[in-house]
């Protein structure tokens, strides 16, 4: 099940946002090592504020959260603004239309490789439906160097906006992604998945987009 | 110098191309501007019996690729080895930092220099479920300018992808790729189950013999010597799907 939590929903969810964030320091703290700060056994940044919002992917079995991406706009501070806008050659992409992707993960607790691909793709064409609904018309992220293979070879139009900086394990670059109805198109027919993943909750409606 | 100007024009023009000639065209108009003469970009299979779909697209000294297959030396070109398990980019260079280096593959890294191929640069390229391959860069005696790797890094990643996916699509237009008969199919789908010809036999109706002779002519189309290959094979082409081996 994917959907997505705001800041109008987020007393709903409080407890997949604990597990959100928890799990976000089991993947990029202890695993990849970033150098991250945690309190309490969570990882939460300066940008986890009323303005993100989250699309989570849960287990239909039980409901634990099983992945996650969040989603900054680029009206207000972002990753890009205030931490790596050395990585943009020219004009950083800003506007109420492009929005910043960042933190996207499958949980370790799924150590299947098809339930983790199927994670990943659920998430990623959430991520599409989502920006659709909401008239985001690009997408900003920083990615490293070891996964931009698995970024390129998907059907959308992913773009460097940037020349990498770092060494070895550390390189990392930014990317830029125009979305349009038919990157949706081309991310089905490339997963062979051709029904709607994002979910519409009670507390969010599609006029709240609006 | 700053190359993102040519990182930024290949990234869309690699997504643009959709045959061979057009992608060689690109890397030709391309790659002179980082100072690479020569590349190649190689999917990590047998190169001397290729499965359709695999990636082949060489630009190197013609006298290099005579000799180097003569000699056989795809199973020793360490850097078609450290390609395997290196995750990050590596010049020729740092070779003995990736791999012991033993004397055939220095011999073969000596004879590939004396044919103008050094000063060269490796992007692996590996994913989950697919076939690893390399995009190898060679820029010859003159070396490499150091601040074009990041920019050939990006190149190189775009340009496999590119080439990939010409090649599946050449897999599915090619009419002339190993087409299995419709027995040949059956036969091998149960032998993927781990049926025994005699069980095959009994399953389909056929004689034991049929069903070797069918299994072996299968393994003949594919110039394979088992019939573990011929099914890994029949998989890859996707002349046979895991669904119809995983199957009841």
């Amino acid at each position: 099940m994917t959907h997505l939590i705001t800041h109008h929903d987020a007393h709903n969810f409080q407890s997949e946002l604990n597990q959100m964030f928890e799990l976000r320091k089991q993947v990029f703290v202890d695993t990849y090592k970033w150098d991250l700060t945690c309190t309490d056994g969570k990882e939460i940044d300066q940008f986890d504020t009323p303005e993100a919002y989250y699309l989570i992917e849960r287990c239909s079995e039980n409901g634990d959260v099983i992945g996650s991406v969040r989603f900054l706009p680029t009206t207000t501070p972002h990753l890009m603004s205030e931490i790596f806008p050395h990585l943009c050659a020219h004009d950083r992409p800003e506007g109420p239309d492009v929005w910043e992707i960042s933190r996207l993960f499958c949980s370790p607790l799924v150590q299947d490789r098809v339930m983790r691909d199927l994670v990943r793709r659920r998430l990623a064409l959430s991520m599409i439906e989502f920006s659709l609904l909401f008239g985001i018309s690009k997408l900003i992220l920083v990615t490293h160097m070891f996964t931009l293979n698995q970024l390129v070879s998907c059907p959308w139009d992913v773009y460097p906006l940037g020349m990498p900086v770092g060494k070895g394990a550390n390189q990392i670059a930014a990317m830029g992604m125009n979305i349009t109805p038919s990157t949706l198109i081309a991310m089905r027919n490339h997963f062979g998945m051709h029904e709607p993943v994002l979910q519409e909750y009670q507390s969010f409606t599609i006029s709240d987009a609006a | 110098m700053d190359y993102f100007p040519q990182v930024s024009t290949f990234a869309k023009e690699s997504k643009r191309v959709s045959t061979e000639e057009e992608l060689i065209s690109l890397l030709d108009s391309v790659l002179p501007k980082l100072g690479f003469s020569h590349y190649a970009l190689v999917s990590q299979v047998d190169l001397t019996n290729r499965p359709t779909g695999a990636v082949n697209i060489l630009k190197l000294p013609e006298d290099w690729v005579n000799h180097s297959r003569s000699m056989k030396y795809y199973a020793d070109d360490p850097v078609i080895i450290a390609a395997q398990h290196e995750l990050a980019p590596f010049e020729w260079e740092e070779l003995d930092q990736k791999l012991d280096l033993s004397p055939k593959h220095r011999r073969l890294m000596q004879e590939a220099r004396e044919f103008g191929l050094q000063g060269g640069f490796t992007v692996p390229v590996h994913a989950p479920g697919v076939v690893s391959g390399l995009c190898s860069f060679v820029s010859g005696s003159k070396g490499i300018d150091p601040d074009c790797l990041p920019a050939a890094n990006f190149i190189g990643v775009y340009a496999f992808d590119a080439a990939r996916r010409i090649a599946a699509k050449n897999q599915v237009l090619n009419r002339t790729h190993t087409r299995l008969t419709d027995r040949q199919r059956e036969c091998l789908i149960m032998a993927a189950k781990g049926k025994s010809d005699s069980v095959i036999g009994c399953i389909l109706g056929l004689g034991r013999d049929t069903v070797h002779m069918h299994v072996e002519r299968a393994k003949r189309s594919y110039g394979v010597s088992s019939r573990n290959e011929a099914i890994v094979r029949a998989l890859f082409e996707s002349q046979i799907a895991y669904a119809d081996v995983l199957s009841k």
